[in-house]
């Protein structure tokens, strides 16, 4: 009888990209053809959790002590949130702060140091980066994967001007980026976003879509389908999304929908029309909880908008 | 698409022959469920007699027979047809061997029965999924072809996923 890895070999692909990455990595370990199938395969090697985010505390200087961390698959959705802990430093996980996700990897910082860790939770593998040396220094993160040097970056920046870039030595996860190759962090309080080019390191002041937003009000930057997006929450529970049509233009900025959590009832989330960009509707995941404040979290690279309320 | 056995729509009979020179008559609607046919007839047209010389006739008679019961069930236009569909795939896949996984697998992908293909390729990953390399080993009769120290190798590198 033939071995049923006769099989051609895009046949095989098709069954292991319906692994877990763990299973993937097994199989790798069968035989010779099936570590030289998953070794070549771009589709197999990109598959690690993809969209990753903790709750953030900016302004907080006390961490929460049950720091938790969502991430969610390729294919699973939003109804299915894998919780992972962070993993432990020296100085304890309670004081990590997750500052962005790129590629299934993760920036951490010490909350007292700014210490900054890359963490892949798929592979557990933690990296300490360098010190950037300026104790009691407040830093803002900007986080992402630089295609052209096939690396992350980590962009530290102080207030008000104080700019460190910080290339990392992180050659085991050569992953591509699928399109977006610019992290935007935010500086809500002047109503400025600051762009970084991550290919050709150059910043790039561009305005926030609403231009006086409040100290309490919750800001959240990220890519709605291709679109820069902003997803503001002004009152509690009323969260704005709003979305650049033109990529650098700051008039191009268009509200594209609010919506009043307070008043959406969970058994029948209402449907939202992003047009002319596209439609979604609103899902209730078991963390969200109705009459309650939102906090905007992150956008998914799957057109989907993560809020958080304020049981977490 | 309201069609039952008592209206006179007539349904059009397609003759596909294996390789093997088995043939088999087959209402349109039920071979259409394979890509690779749906196109032919929507290419030649008039074509009733399609030769398939890449399958045999053990296989495509399966196949067709998945097909069939899939087109069916999707007549009868009720959500309780996902979950007679669901039943019959499982019933379905249950008790294939290798062999025959290997062998409908080739015919469905040559066919372009997507839906065929995903069933079976999630019933194999299911003979994978969270098993150890000794077991995926044993189950498809394979042998290690490692030299000495390559396979420790792998597993250092990623002793994470061997936990």
């Amino acid at each position: 009888m033939t071995c049923f890895f006769d099989i051609p070999d895009k046949i095989i692909v098709e069954i292991l990209l319906r692994l877990d990455i763990k299973s993937i990595i097994r199989f790798k370990c069968v035989s010779k053809s099936s570590k030289s199938l998953i070794g070549h395969d771009p589709r197999l090697k990109r598959k690690v959790p993809y969209i990753m985010f903790g709750k953030r505390q900016e302004d907080d200087p006390r961490p929460c002590p049950h720091e938790k961390l969502f991430s969610y698959g390729h294919f699973s959705n939003f109804r299915m949130p894998v919780l992972r802990r962070l993993p432990l430093v020296e100085s304890g996980s309670d004081s990590l702060i997750v500052e962005g996700s790129d590629n299934g990897v993760l920036c951490l910082s010490e909350f007292r140091t700014s210490i900054v860790y890359l963490w892949n939770p798929t592979t557990r593998e933690l990296k300490k980066l360098p010190s950037p040396n300026c104790p009691n220094t407040q830093f803002r993160f900007g986080f992402g994967y630089d295609s052209l040097t096939n690396d992350f970056k980590v962009i530290m920046i102080s207030s008000p001007f104080g700019i460190i870039v910080n290339p990392t030595p992180m050659g085991m996860y050569k992953l591509r980026l699928l399109r977006c190759c610019e992290w935007i962090c935010p500086l809500a309080l002047i109503g400025l976003l600051v762009a970084f080019n991550l290919n050709t390191e150059i910043f790039k002041l561009m305005e926030s879509p609403q231009q006086h937003i409040t100290r309490d009000s919750e800001q959240s930057i990220g890519k709605l389908s291709e679109y820069l997006s902003s997803m503001t929450r002004r009152t509690p529970g009323l969260i704005e999304i709003w979305v650049m049509k033109e990529y650098g233009i700051s008039d191009s900025w268009i509200k594209q929908v609010k919506v009043d959590l307070t008043k959406c009832s969970i058994n029948s989330p209402p449907d939202i029309k992003l047009s002319p960009f596209q439609s979604f509707s609103l899902q209730w995941s078991s963390f969200l909880h109705p009459y309650k404040d939102f906090y905007p979290i992150a956008f998914g690279n799957n057109g989907y908008v993560l809020i958080c309320s304020d049981s977490y | 698409m309201s069609s039952s056995s008592t209206t006179t729509t007539t349904t059009r009979l397609l003759m596909l022959k294996a390789s093997d020179g088995v043939t088999f008559e087959v209402e349109e609607a039920v071979a259409t469920k394979l890509g690779a046919i749906n196109n032919m007839v929507e290419e030649e047209g008039s074509e009733d007699l399609i030769c398939l010389p890449n399958v045999n006739g053990k296989f495509l008679g399966m196949v067709l027979e998945w097909c069939k019961k899939h087109a069916n069930n999707n007549t009868n236009s009720d959500k309780g047809n996902d979950e007679v569909n669901k039943w019959w795939d499982k019933e379905f896949v249950m008790d294939l061997d290798q062999n025959t996984l290997y062998h409908l697998l080739m015919a469905a992908d040559y066919l372009s029965g997507t839906e065929l293909v995903d069933l079976l390729t999630e019933k194999v990953a299911s003979m994978i999924r969270g098993k150890k390399v000794e077991e995926i080993r044993e189950t498809f009769k394979i042998k290690s072809d490692f030299l000495p120290g390559q396979e420790e190798e792998i597993r250092k590198k990623n002793s994470w996923a061997f936990e």
